[in-house]
């Protein structure tokens, strides 16, 4: 027991820690800065190799990516872009879950999950900034987020007794399963 | 009372004193040479799996050898052993063999980078976890293993949990 609260203490002091900054403004026009990440793609890595079906939509204030799942949306990410005095963007990102669907709510999943959405959001981040910063994606700057999301899931492992935990690995064990069942079928 | 408290301060020292030595289990070579040599690992894999999708083949040379060949989209990824040692006719020793690493220490032993890791690290608490649990007759207990170190693993496994997307182990270089 004191070892799973040392843990939770960690990963909250950690989340706070790495929390990404709600805005950031980034020295380029706000024209460029939409052009660019309309051509910017989702951040690696943290959807896997084969990336899900998505497409970008150039909403004039907001870039808006959505990532579909059997072709219904799981969740999209939706960028405010302001202009913050000459030659200067502020970019808000969010992220937002569908509340229906294929994949269940996972708005709801999200909520449940701070570390996982929290995980998602610094990648996007950092996707963001490398493309406006005109550099390459960083990991590292997602490593200690992905621990944490990683670490949130193992929190289940370790509190059986815990409905909404329990319930949680049971989502993580059918994604595997079907990642195994899909390989099986030659998918 | 007096007396009762030194009967049971000592049989609470004897009963350390019949403490096992790590690895030795209350079983004949042949019976958990089986129990081994037939298991194809099912814990050991969902518990400490990235975000590659691992087969485990088991197999062994009778009587104190078992082996385990992890794959992945046909390839070899790692291979580890158990070295079954009679004690007596009731009890065996086992003993975990990890591969060395050509660059010093074992594969999997916490301190390896991976592109695409099969397992977390350090591997080897993991894999001793899993044999004692299958000799013992018991659930794998993570808390015996401990948080996985590889923050390569956590990220691919992450993406394998929430989406159910997968890694592959012969991705060529470049992609993500």
């Amino acid at each position: 027991m004191i070892r799973l609260i040392a843990v939770a203490t960690f990963a909250v002091a950690l989340l706070i820690l790495c929390l990404p900054r709600s805005s950031s403004v980034y020295q380029v026009p706000i024209a460029e800065a939409r052009h660019i990440l309309v051509a910017t793609g989702l951040p690696p890595e943290v959807f896997g190799s084969e990336e899900p079906p998505w497409d970008v939509h150039d909403g004039g204030s907001q870039v808006i990516w959505i990532l579909r799942n059997n072709d219904a949306e799981v969740i999209r990410y939706v960028a405010h872009l302001k202009e913050e005095g000459p030659g200067a963007t502020r970019v808000d990102v969010e992220l937002v879950g569908a509340q229906s669907g294929p994949g269940g709510n996972i708005a709801q999943r999200l909520a449940e999950h701070p570390a996982v959405r929290n995980m998602y959001l610094v990648a996007i981040h950092e996707r963001i900034a490398s493309a406006l910063e005109h550099r390459d994606f960083e990991m590292a700057r997602i490593y200690p987020v992905t621990t944490i999301a990683f670490m949130e899931n193992m929190g289940s492992f370790w509190a059986s007794a815990d409905q909404a935990e329990a319930a949680s690995e049971r989502h993580n064990r059918e994604n595997i399963q079907k990642a195994y069942r899909d390989e099986a079928a030659g998918r | 009372m007096k007396r009762m408290m030194l009967l049971f301060a000592a049989a609470v020292s004897l009963s350390g004193c019949e403490k096992k030595m790590p690895g030795v289990y209350d079983l004949s070579i042949d019976e958990a040479y089986q129990r081994l040599a037939a298991n194809e690992l099912a814990d050991l894999v969902y518990r400490r799996q990235c975000g590659i999708l691992i087969h485990v083949t088991p197999g062994g040379v009778r009587p104190g050898k078992v082996m385990w060949r992890v794959t992945s989209g046909g390839e070899d990824v790692v291979e580890f052993t158990a070295i079954l040692t009679p004690l007596d006719e009731k009890q065996t020793k086992v003993e975990i063999k990890m591969p060395a690493d050509p660059d010093g220490g074992e594969v999997y032993d916490g301190a390896k980078f991976y592109r695409r890791p099969a397992f977390n690290q350090p591997l080897r608490p993991a894999v001793e976890e899993q044999v004692a649990a299958i000799l013992e007759g018991r659930p794998f207990d993570m808390e015996r293993v401990g948080p996985g170190q590889d923050s390569v693993c956590n990220v691919q496994r992450a993406g394998l949990e929430e989406t159910g997307t997968r890694f592959r182990v012969n991705d060529p270089p470049g992609s993500p």
